[in-house]
């Protein structure tokens, strides 16, 4: 290193402190554990990094939870040492990925994990437990009874974690899902909304399955539009399984700017308008009528996906005349576009329909967004 | 705005360095600074970075000042480092520092990316005794802290390499 008469000149020979949290963003889990028992500074630094995301899929996470899944290595005090960690350091998660259940209960036990950004949830009914899968292909290969019938007297009522979610559950009664499954999935759909409500710095959530069934809950109890209020800075939502009315969504997060859902129904009329939505992707069907509908009352939306827009209505079953019957040809053109929007900007950039019924259909759709640069669609 | 304006920047022992507007765009401290304020036609004076650094960073902002991709991210932190990037991190561990450091200051995504990334790959796959050795630092923890620390972080989480 060559020096210099000039003091102003900093030369670090030992690694600045202050780097190491931009370097931590360039390792694994399993290097960060390395750098948190290099020394105490090393060790403050990388605390944070090594929690800022749990992602149970990592071999990490699977590895602990796999050990205190399969019952026969250490048992009972496996998952205390897995819960005294949480206790310790669930204050640093900011994303978490889960795929196993228990995570939820350990990061919903601690107490501590309440500066959530992110959240993303697979298949939570899905991830059995090694035993849960061999006591179900036990109920498979022998036939097991599954007495759902005995739900009360296994005292699902009473294994409630919160009085919010008194008489949601709703067990299914499928023979392949034991009870103790159940149980265990209820439990763990309970922490997921637990720990939604006690994250309202929350931004993005994923469900990777409906997340207005989850829990199998039941219809009446209305539980996600209980907590979905509640995150009021999320901006994300994401839900590829689910089917759902955009008004019903928007009524849960009126400022949330993106959302991504296989089937967004726009068959109930938005009431009011919301500023803050931006995109939407959906494999959903509508009719064009319905689509400028929507975007009267979404002035920002600047990108939209749709599975297919229909411009015409098609032949209809009429019980009364036990016929099927030719709507009246009304054809929507650019001046009722224009009058539906009512003087609303539309701000669409990006149009992309996977499909629209006919050449002719497109020839009569393109027309109606002038304001959209290229418009991606097929038809037949 | 003529596309061929010239800079002038002050390193931290008041050299100067005068260079096309170009390549200082490369760096969104002066970017920002010169869009907002103008060219004042007065040197910028840069008194945390030093000549030596400031001509390394001017070479790396030189040798990318036709890349399309510069500013588009590369989070994929298994990725791998291209040739010319490779050869131009060969240097001392001090230098390298100052290089991130500067690459922080001015604001240059990529070149903080690259260089953040030597400094990680001389981590990875090391045990915590080798990276100590690494970057001459002294275990500091006492007997028992050391124990803990290991019992919480150590072999019982990790997959072997």
């Amino acid at each position: 290193m060559p020096t210099t008469s000039h003091l102003s000149v900093r030369v670090h020979t030992v690694l600045p402190l202050e780097i190491l949290p931009l370097i931590g963003s360039h390792l694994l889990p399993a290097d960060l554990l390395q750098c948190v028992q290099v020394s105490r500074e090393w060790n403050a630094v990388f605390i944070p990094l090594l929690w800022h995301t749990i992602d149970s899929d990592r071999s990490t996470w699977r590895k602990i939870l796999h050990e205190y899944d399969s019952e026969h290595l250490c048992g009972h005090k496996d998952e205390q040492w897995i819960q005294a960690l949480f206790n310790k350091y669930a204050h640093h998660i900011r994303c978490l990925k889960v795929y196993d259940r228990d995570i939820f209960r350990f990061v919903g036990q601690s107490g501590t994990c309440t500066r959530l950004e992110s959240l993303e949830v697979f298949e939570l009914d899905g991830s059995d437990t090694l035993k849960e899968q061999a006591d179900q292909q036990y109920n498979i290969d022998y036939g097991g009874d599954v007495a759902i019938d005995s739900c009360e007297d296994a005292g699902f009522e009473g294994a409630v974690l919160s009085p919010l979610f008194e008489g949601a559950f709703e067990p299914n009664e499928t023979r392949c899902r034991s009870l103790t499954s159940q149980k265990r999935d209820w439990f763990a759909h309970q922490h997921f909304w637990l720990l939604a409500l006690t994250n309202p710095g929350l931004k993005f959530l994923k469900v990777h399955r409906n997340l207005w069934m989850l829990s199998r809950l039941k219809r009446e109890s209305g539980l996600n539009l209980k907590i979905l209020p509640s995150l009021k800075n999320l901006v994300t939502m994401e839900d590829p399984f689910s089917n759902q009315s955009l008004a019903v969504i928007l009524e849960s997060v009126p400022k949330v700017r993106h959302l991504r859902f296989e089937d967004v129904s726009f068959k109930h009329a938005l009431e009011v308008t919301y500023p803050h939505l931006e995109t939407i992707v959906s494999y959903s069907s509508a009719h064009i009528r319905q689509v400028f509908g929507v975007l009267k009352h979404l002035p920002n939306l600047t990108c939209l996906r749709l599975g297919t827009v229909y411009m015409k209505e098609y032949e209809y079953f009429d019980e009364a005349l036990d016929d099927w019957v030719d709507p009246i040809e009304d054809p929507f053109g650019l001046e009722e576009a224009r009058a539906v929007l009512g003087g609303v900007h539309c701000r669409l950039e990006n149009l992309d329909v996977g499909y629209i019924v006919s050449r002719a259909d497109i020839e009569q759709f393109e027309p109606l967004f002038p304001m959209v640069k290229a418009i991606k669609s097929r038809s037949n | 705005m003529s596309a061929h304006s010239q800079i002038l920047l002050t390193s931290s022992e008041g050299t100067e360095f005068l260079i096309d507007r170009d390549i200082a765009d490369k760096s969104m401290l002066l970017k920002c600074m010169l869009e907002d304020i103008g060219e004042i036609g007065q040197a910028v004076p840069l008194p945390n970075v030093s000549g030596p650094i400031l001509t390394k960073v001017i070479e790396y902002c030189t040798h990318h000042r036709d890349d399309p991709n510069f500013l588009s991210a590369n989070d994929d932190v298994t990725a791998d480092i291209d040739e010319w990037d490779l050869e131009y991190c060969k240097v001392d561990q001090g230098t390298l520092y100052e290089l991130i450091l500067a690459a922080n200051y001015l604001d240059i995504k990529p070149l903080m990316d690259l260089t953040c990334k030597t400094v990680a790959n001389m981590i990875k796959a090391k045990s915590p005794e080798e990276i100590r050795k690494t970057f001459n630092i002294t275990n500091d923890f006492t007997p028992e802290e050391e124990d803990q620390v290991r019992r919480e972080n150590g072999k019982d989480w990790v997959d072997e390499h």
